[in-house]
């Protein structure tokens, strides 16, 4: 039997030549790791982190080991590696260092232990900004890219409004008004409600509720298109001039006026990928709404809006940076990058450290930042992938 | 000596691989192939056996790196193309050689009136004032069977149904009246009428033009309505060449045996197909010996080993598989 | 397959348009008559072709039998019961009876799910809640399609096309249906792996008593797996025959110019009946083919000719015919 007959020919065909096996994460960190650029950005962004966690250890609390606060006149513009002069200090005015590794500024305060806690400062206004902005984007985009072509009746309009309206109105003067327009809307969700579940059929009275307005789609797009007619800078100065000026005041604006990109985006993502076959057949197999949406699509859609979060993290350090230089951001004595270059922009030329440490760190801090960033679109993007 | 000069294309002993993570992928692993004047060769093997590399190395449009011209020798009406310099080449391709792809969608420039694009393939290579351009552009769309080719020129490329686009493209490869045309699955993505409708006019203009067709497909069916000659292609290299008749009524090799036996048709009904095991293998870890051997239904144990030689069947017929027609193949030596 | 017993499918008269929208305003400018008046009937193990070329709407009636799209006109009836006017909550339980396999395995599975999750949200569908029986049925499922138990925990992109397309088929199977839509299943795929899967489907029919509706443009695989045959030109239903009958004897127009068209393998140095590329101007209203027609004549022009029964169970929509 010369010739083997096709029962007896190998099942295992495939597994003994095919490339080895690579899960999609898996793959991700073995191109990351070839990708040198974006390594030396994602490197940089771990030792900054590590840095500002280090920095809120040893610059916060009552007596700190690196005190940011400390004014010692007398030794004031010293350049950076100087020693302090110890016949002219008390004790505890002494850098635990022994050197001003990055000098003093004009009050003789340790240039060093202030550019610590305004790391801190940097990374927790980019990763809350982010935070909220991403959140806000990938729900509205969500709704906007899934359930876009529904209608919204004039019913569900016209509560929204009024719900709105009431808590607009009850930060403002009228509380009666707000309470008044908060009961009405109230009744109508609660008629709409009871309508919807018991009978389909509306009765006369509460037709028009049910008229269509606009698509789902129009209306969170056209707000999108809206919010971007501001020029974003000058919005939040704006509020923040009417904000009491503090930390979370800054990252709440800066989050709530930069979401609109990330809901274009993840709109985006979601109308192509609800399109795709796999969607599909997961609606064919009786898969909640819920579940396509968070198991199916998401993941899916979630890496490129990791990577325009990662952009959007340098964004809003440099945003909360100008925002300090400007005199509009975190109050002193707390110190902050933009604070400090702030402050040291009428001495550079007498004491060009004073610009030069928190300039330099900002430009590293926020140029890692984008390389990672630009380095997994790369990554993520088969299409870039196959050019390469 | 006839015969010599009236081979247009010669491929000998190509390798192409590509490198990236992990092994090289040989992608195209020693290929000889000729094209002989007025002549239409069908390169036939599925996704993946290294045909569209072949074509695109003839045409010096692969990407270097990844890909790497690992040997072999391609020889252009007497001239090598491997060895001459990018500008010679250039000038060679449309000229000479003319191409059409895959997908009618995107090989047009959206922005561009197809007039305007078929003037540029002409312009590329000759100087000719603009009117005459202009007439040839018409003539041009007219012999691919456009009609109002006059009123067409002026029209952008989303205007036009697929079939269309795919004649569009057809003029520009003709734009020089070249030698060869290199088509690399111009009808796949076209329904069946339409099909029919372009394999129909490549024909004629063969005729008409005198030029030779080198065309890449994967589907036997328009292999069998269009080839003189056919080249049948698995995992980079070639497993069997011979006529049309010879492929189809005589095949010789168990792959081009098995592929045919595994096309659905109406006088199968109610038969099992035949289906081949597994799939094909990746080019960067293909099975040592012959590389068909772990599908083969007829494969014996040196299958595994030894790379299996070209058989010579007669009148240009030639299988790579030493073992199924053994005994044939001792008859032919012998007599 | 003529018995008298009741289909498992039946469409009638199935309508969908598609608005083109157009301006500022995306005011409706016009409709596309995807599908425009539907019938048919698919019998229980019976495997039924869809045939036409692109854009004819033969996808879109799959989409519309399995809900993914909400037909404008006409009833569908499933095991005797319309589905056409049920709600997504008593749906639900049909909703199982009838699944998808798709052209494309590239876009078919989800790349960020292991073959093992994307079986598994079926075998959840169809009730199985206990881990270690969810892991027995999708290791069962996988076996069915001729997969190895061992690729449960790998990701799509590590298959080829032909391993994919098992993987859905595999999905598919994993709540039980009665009716599969195939939705062009091999046209995406390698020659050699083509006839591994239309096996599969056969075999898949013949243990599990499924019933398919096979849509394709390819004729040679219609004429090889289907038992009786629609071929669909403009949103219509043109001719409806037992697949010996319309591939021996083909009636309508259209259908002939397909079936010249298909180049075969067994016939070196075909030449195809084509046609003039140029269509004939002809008023709206009449036949919708009487602009290609060769044998159109005055009543071509005037009204849509109803579908005209010729034969046994064949049927043609051409006024020449009958």
């Amino acid at each position: 039997m010369a010739v083997i007959d096709q029962h007896n020919a190998p099942a295992a065909v495939d597994e003994t030549y095919m490339p080895p096996s690579r899960s999609p994460w898996a793959e991700t960190w073995y191109r990351l790791r070839r990708n040198r650029l974006a390594l030396t950005g994602l490197v940089t962004f771990l030792v900054f982190f590590a840095v500002a966690v280090a920095g809120l250890a040893l610059t916060s609390g009552k007596d700190p080991i690196l005190d940011p606060a400390r004014v010692r006149l007398q030794e004031k513009l010293r350049p950076p590696l100087a020693t302090p002069k110890t016949d002219a200090l008390r004790m505890e005015e002494l850098p635990p260092l022994g050197l001003y590794l990055l000098g003093t500024d004009d009050l003789g305060r340790d240039v060093f232990a202030r550019m610590l806690q305004g790391a801190w400062v940097s990374l927790t206004v980019g990763f809350v900004a982010v935070g909220i902005s991403v959140s806000i984007g990938i729900l509205l985009g969500g709704i906007a890219g899934y359930y876009g072509r529904n209608y919204i009746t004039l019913g569900q309009l016209l509560i929204w409004l009024l719900l709105a309206s009431a808590v607009i109105l009850s930060f403002t003067a009228g509380m009666t008004a707000a309470i008044i327009l908060a009961v009405a809307g109230i009744t109508l969700l609660i008629l709409h409600v009871r309508q919807n579940r018991d009978t389909p059929e509306l009765p006369a009275t509460i037709r028009w509720m049910a008229v269509p307005t606009m698509q789902v789609d129009t209306l969170i797009m056209r707000a999108v298109d809206i919010m971007l007619c501001f020029p974003s800078f000058f919005l939040i100065l704006t509020v923040v001039a009417l904000l009491p000026a503090s930390i979370y005041n800054i990252m709440a604006v800066i989050g709530l006026t930069s979401w609109m990109g990330t809901t274009r985006f993840v709109r985006a993502e979601f109308l192509s990928l609800r399109e795709q076959d796999f969607v599909a057949a997961a609606r064919a197999l009786g898969i909640s709404d819920l579940r396509i949406i968070f198991r199916h699509i998401m993941p899916n859609a979630v890496a490129p809006v990791l990577v325009s979060a990662t952009l959007g993290i340098a964004t809003a350090m440099l945003t909360e940076a100008g925002l300090s230089f400007l005199g509009f951001g975190v109050p002193p004595p707390h110190a902050t990058w933009g604070n400090i270059l702030s402050d040291g922009k009428g001495y550079i030329f007498d004491a060009p450290w004073l610009t030069f440490a928190p300039g330099l760190t900002i430009l590293v801090v926020v140029l890692a930042f984008n390389l990672f960033g630009e380095g997994m679109r790369d990554i993520l993007n088969p299409k870039l992938r196959e050019r390469n | 000596m006839k015969q010599s000069q009236n081979i247009l294309l010669s491929v000998e002993g190509l390798k192409v691989h590509f490198l990236g993570d992990g092994p090289p992928a040989r992608a195209v692993d020693g290929v000889d192939f000729t094209v002989r004047r007025q002549e239409t060769v069908c390169i036939v093997g599925e996704s993946g056996c290294g045909k569209t590399v072949t074509a695109l190395a003839i045409l010096g449009l692969l990407k270097q790196p990844p890909a790497v011209i690992a040997g072999g020798r391609i020889t252009f009406d007497g001239r090598s193309l491997l060895d001459m310099p990018a500008e010679a080449l250039r000038e060679l391709r449309g000229r000479r050689i003319g191409m059409i792809f895959q997908e009618p969608m995107t090989s047009l420039n959206p922005v561009f009136t197809i007039g305007d694009q078929i003037g540029e393939a002409v312009l590329t290579h000759e100087q000719v004032p603009a009117e005459a351009v202009r007439q040839r552009t018409v003539r041009l769309l007219d012999e691919v069977g456009i009609a109002d080719a006059e009123q067409r020129i002026q029209d952008y490329p989303h205007q036009l149904s697929g079939g269309q686009r795919q004649r569009v493209m057809i003029a520009m490869a003709l734009a020089c009246e070249p030698d060869l045309i290199i088509a690399d699955e111009p009808t796949t993505a076209l329904d069946v009428t339409v099909q029919a409708q372009i394999l129909t006019l490549l024909k004629k203009l063969k005729q008409e033009k005198r030029m030779a067709v080198q065309y890449i497909t994967h589907d036997l069916g328009v292999v069998a309505a269009i080839a003189d000659r056919v080249y049948v292609m698995y995992a980079g290299i070639v497993v069997e060449q011979g006529t049309a008749g010879q492929i189809f009524d005589r095949a010789r090799h168990p792959y081009t045996m098995a592929l045919l036996d595994a096309l659905p048709t109406k006088e199968k009904r109610g038969q099992r197909l035949y289906s081949i095991p597994g799939s094909v293998p990746h080019p960067a870890y293909k099975p040592k010996g012959c590389p068909f051997h772990p599908r083969c239904r007829y494969r014996r144990s040196a299958c595994e080993t030894v790379y299996p030689d070209m058989c010579e069947y007669g009148r240009g017929h030639r299988a790579r598989c030493p073992v199924l027609f053994a005994d044939a193949l001792q008859m032919e030596t012998s007599s | 397959m003529s018995a008298p017993t009741a289909p498992l499918l039946t469409v009638e008269a199935l309508k969908k348009y598609f608005p083109v929208r157009r301006g500022l305003l995306q005011r409706t400018a016009g409709h596309v008559k995807a599908v425009d008046g539907v019938d048919f009937q698919i019998q229980p193990l019976q495997t039924m072709g869809l045939v036409g070329e692109s854009g004819c709407g033969k996808s879109t009636v799959a989409r519309l039998i399995l809900r993914l799209l909400n037909p404008d006109n006409g009833t569908i009836r499933f095991d005797d019961r319309e589905i056409t006017g049920l709600d997504e909550r008593d749906f639900k339980p049909l909703r199982r009876k009838i699944q998808m396999i798709f052209q494309d395995p590239y876009s078919s599975l989800n790349p960020r799910m292991t073959v093992a999750q994307s079986i598994g949200d079926g075998v959840r569908m169809a009730g199985i809640r206990d881990k270690a029986e969810q892991r027995n049925r999708i290791k069962q499922l996988l076996e069915m399609v001729g997969m190895p138990a061992a690729s449960a925990d790998r990701y799509p992109h590590e298959f080829s096309g032909g391993q994919r397309q098992r993987v859905g088929i595999a999905r598919a199977l994993s709540v039980s249906p009665q009716l599969i839509l195939c939705d062009e299943p091999i046209s995406a795929l390698d020659v050699s792996i083509q006839a591994q899967i239309i096996n599969l489907l056969k075999d898949l029919q013949k243990e599990l008593g499924l019933s398919y509706l096979f849509i394709s443009h390819d004729l040679n695989v219609v004429s090889y797996i289907c038992d009786h045959v629609c071929v669909m030109y403009r949103g219509r239903i043109v001719e409806s025959a037992p697949a010996a009958v319309l591939f021996d004897d083909p009636r309508h127009p259209y259908t002939l110019k397909l079936l010249s068209a298909v180049p075969e393998a067994t016939t070196v140095g075909w030449s195809p009946r084509v046609e003039s590329e140029r269509p004939k101007a002809t008023p709206p209203g009449g036949c919708s083919f009487a602009d290609q027609c060769p044998d159109r004549n005055d009543a071509c022009n005037q009204a849509p000719q109803d579908l005209v029964r010729v034969g046994d169970e064949h049927f043609v929509r051409c006024w020449n015919a009958s």
